[in-house]
């Protein structure tokens, strides 16, 4: 086997611990990532049926021709790779802990750079293909106009759509990467590169005219007009794949140019040879994991980027909407303002449990685990002070998101009070279930921050217990809002407080049955990992 | 102020990775651990400091019991591990305020032993610098003055002398040797067998999981060298 080939395959072993699985006696986990990719591929059907169903009640509404279902599919993949991969892939390359192992071995640099991409190519492939592959079967389902080229065409396009954000994901990390090397507060300067590149889409919204998320996610995929024509054109469907290929390629050979240079530069880091004790100040045991906790989390840049992601991303999402609002005459809000309640908690549950610091923070722990393990402290004193430090960022946000909506649509101070009680609950949910899950499916054993931060099985179920989430709330609003038959009578005998009241009664007991059981068995579920 | 009754700890639930194990250790005993590669060591070890479960048995740390009060019995132990990892996100002054607050500690003892030990150690004008960059030997003398600073009553260490430098490796002897002098116990496993016929009280011998001798330096040893004895146990594995 050539080196390249031995390195790949190493690398694709560790890809979603698939050697542990297989060698650590843990088959029966084998099962639950097939059972994670059909709940993957069912959600991708919802999600289509839904967008169809929308795009059938504006063709009935303006007579607008149904087309790029599946189009939208593979774009919204190749922004989801984008964004899983953006501020992480570069952890691969530059400061992994196999450096100095890899760097001693007779390989080249481009092998070790290539086989390392290539193995979360594999897995952004086929998280691509859970995706589409369910779109194409609802198109095909709903509209029927699918031919065999066709399936192929897709099948190739989805195949290949994740070249290009790796390609750009790594070039930019790579950049940062580079530029931050020799600044001694790396970390912090990382951060902000990075917190910068998600802001910066928030002026592509006051460019030409108004635009909603999806047309923002059009331009900036920029090679969407190319995918447009791909499929009764081979010409453009060639085009596609190379300059997919072409841009991965294109930055593994510059990234491996720069392999060995970045990499002794991170290593070599500035020190200091003179300290001078100052006077200490102790605090007690729980604010001393919360400060570790919070050095933690602002020290590691994809961890504090993944964070502070959800947070940027919810702004970027809700900004267009306050837009509108800001520029609708104040009754027409008023009126509105009800209906808005409606569907507040399917966004506030969407955001805050797409990414809580607590899905990893026992992960991120990794090979310094045993400390923790080892102090005298209660387990439950541990599993609070990583509560703590997501709440710190999301109930303040709740709070302010709910009470800016509240004002805009000129809603009643009860409606603004529930949505803001609604916000915090939310919040504790999903920091409780996120430590929960992590508890219960650690990530203990890994090289490089990126796989528990993003790869790890907790992480995982928290974004589809998000997105099924929104469904359930969204579906709930609709129905209290417009659905007045048989079951859904019920639903629509309600007001916009009493169902926000009780979405968000419904997820308090969830969450405190959850923390009462998390607590009562928490020296066991930390002895456990 | 250490009793080990029975001690089992399985992996797999079929064969134990410590099995039966028993052993005491007094008050200002110094008590070595032995044992060849795999025999068990580090697991009895993580079993004392509650890294690790264990199954059958029972571990008193100065009376009490680990499982019944794991909490006490932490608060009067210090643990030092084979591989020093430790968050290597902090700066040296950092993680040792982090075990000073979580030991409550009081700020001024903190500061004159961290003073004291850090000079000591030769790491006293690295304290301000990032763990990421200290060396193997700096990170294991820092985890060892984060353990000295809470006065531990029980000094728990696992191979301490792996990556020390001669001069850092005689000061823990030293510090060691001090520490029992004012009643505290230490139980530490080691290989370098010389250090062991020195510095220890009482030596203990585990193979496959299961003490196969203990008790002090001239019981065990009698007229031949602890290398020997150690060799014949080996030697005996190898020939089973």
């Amino acid at each position: 086997m050539s080196k390249f080939l031995t390195l790949f395959k190493v690398n694709l072993l560790s890809l979603f611990g698939l050697n542990k699985k297989l060698y650590g006696g843990k088959k029966g986990k084998l099962i639950g990532m097939v059972l994670l990719g059909v709940l993957i591929m069912g959600l991708s059907f919802l999600y289509s049926m839904l967008f169809i169903e929308g795009m059938k009640f504006q063709q009935a509404m303006t007579g607008t021709e149904i087309n790029g279902v599946v189009h939208t599919f593979i774009v919204v993949a190749a922004l989801v790779t984008f964004i899983f991969s953006f501020y992480s892939v570069a952890n691969l390359i530059y400061g992994a802990q196999d450096y100095d192992m890899l760097a001693a071995m007779p390989v080249k640099k481009h092998q070790i750079v290539f086989s390392k991409l290539l193995a979360t190519l594999v897995g952004d492939i086929i998280l691509t293909l859970l995706i589409v592959i369910p779109a194409i079967f609802a198109e095909q389902l709903y509209l029927e106009n699918l031919n065999f080229s066709i399936v192929v065409s897709y099948l190739l396009c989805a195949f290949v759509c994740p070249f290009l954000p790796i390609a750009v994901a790594t070039l930019v990390g790579a950049l940062f990467t580079i530029i931050t090397a020799k600044i001694r507060f790396k970390n912090l300067f990382k951060t902000l590169l990075y917190l910068l590149v998600i802001a910066s889409v928030l002026p592509l919204y006051f460019t030409d005219d108004f635009l909603f998320v999806m047309q923002i996610v059009d331009k900036i995929y920029f090679i969407k007009p190319i995918l447009d024509r791909a499929l009764d054109n081979v010409w453009y469907l060639l085009a596609f794949v190379g300059i997919n290929v072409g841009a991965f390629v294109l930055v593994v050979l510059f990234v491996s140019l720069s392999y060995h240079k970045v990499n002794s530069l991170i290593k070599s880091g500035a020190t200091k040879t003179k300290f001078k004790m100052r006077k200490i100040k102790g605090s007690s045991p729980l604010r001393a994991l919360v400060k570790h906790d919070l050095k933690r989390l602002f020290t590691c840049p994809i961890y504090i980027v993944n964070a502070i992601g959800g947070v940027f991303v919810s702004i970027v999402i809700i900004v267009p909407f306050f837009i509108l609002a800001s520029e609708t005459d104040g009754e027409v809000l008023s009126i509105l303002g009800p209906f808005v309640s409606l569907f507040v908690p399917a966004f506030l549950v969407f955001f805050t449990c797409m990414a809580p610091t607590t899905a990893c923070s026992i992960s991120i722990e990794g090979n310094t685990f045993w400390q923790l393990k080892t102090l005298p402290v209660k387990a439950s004193q541990i599993l609070n002070s990583k509560l703590i430090i997501n709440l710190i960022f999301y109930i303040p946000l709740n709070i302010i998101i709910s009470v800016a909506v509240g004002i805009l649509f000129k809603m009643q101070f009860i409606s603004v009070l529930l949505i803001a009680f609604c916000g915090i609950t939310v919040a504790l949910f999903a920091s409780i279930t996120g430590l929960y899950l992590n508890l219960k499916l650690p990530l203990m054993d890994w090289t490089n921050v990126q796989k528990p931060v993003k790869q790890g099985g907790s992480v995982g179920l928290m974004v589809l217990i998000a997105m099924l989430l929104m469904i359930l709330f969204g579906a709930g609003g609709y129905a209290v809002g417009f659905v007045d038959q048989g079951f859904f009578s019920f639903l629509y005998s309600l007001t916009a407080n009493q169902y926000v009241l009780l979405v968000t009664v419904l997820l308090l007991v969830v969450t405190t049955v959850l923390y009462l059981l998390m607590m009562k068995n928490s020296q066991n579920l930390i002895d456990k990992i | 102020m250490l009793q080990i009754i029975n001690l089992t700890k399985s992996y797999n639930k079929k064969t134990n990775a410590v099995d039966r194990l028993s052993l005491s250790i007094k008050p200002g005993e110094v008590f070595g651990f032995i044992g060849h590669n795999g025999a068990g060591k580090s697991t009895a070890i993580k079993c004392i400091v509650g890294a690790l479960n264990f199954e059958d048995g029972e571990i008193l740390i100065d009376g009490v019991s680990v499982k019944e009060n794991p909490i006490y019995c932490k608060s009067i132990t210090a643990y030092i591990p084979d591989n020093p990892d430790i968050y290597d996100y902090l700066t040296g002054i950092q993680y040792l305020n982090f075990v000073g607050d979580i030991y409550g500690v009081e700020a001024s003892v903190r500061e004159s032993l961290i003073t004291d030990y850090a000079t000591r150690f030769e790491i006293i004008n690295d304290l301000g610098n990032l763990i990421s960059t200290y060396s193997h030997g700096m990170k294991q003398k820092l985890v060892l003055l984060s353990a000295l600073i809470h006065k531990p009553k029980l000094l728990v260490l696992d191979e301490p002398f792996v990556g020390l430098d001669p001069l850092a490796a005689h000061n823990v002897k030293q510090i060691m040797r001090e520490l029992c002098d004012s009643g505290s116990s230490i139980f530490f496993s080691t290989h370098v067998l010389e250090v062991a016929e020195k510095l220890c009280d009482r030596v203990g011998i585990i193979k496959k999981g299961k003490l196969v001798a203990q008790g002090n330096m001239e019981e065990i040893v009698g007229d031949k060298s602890l290398e020997s004895i150690f060799l014949e146990i080996a030697k005996e594995k190898v020939d089973e």
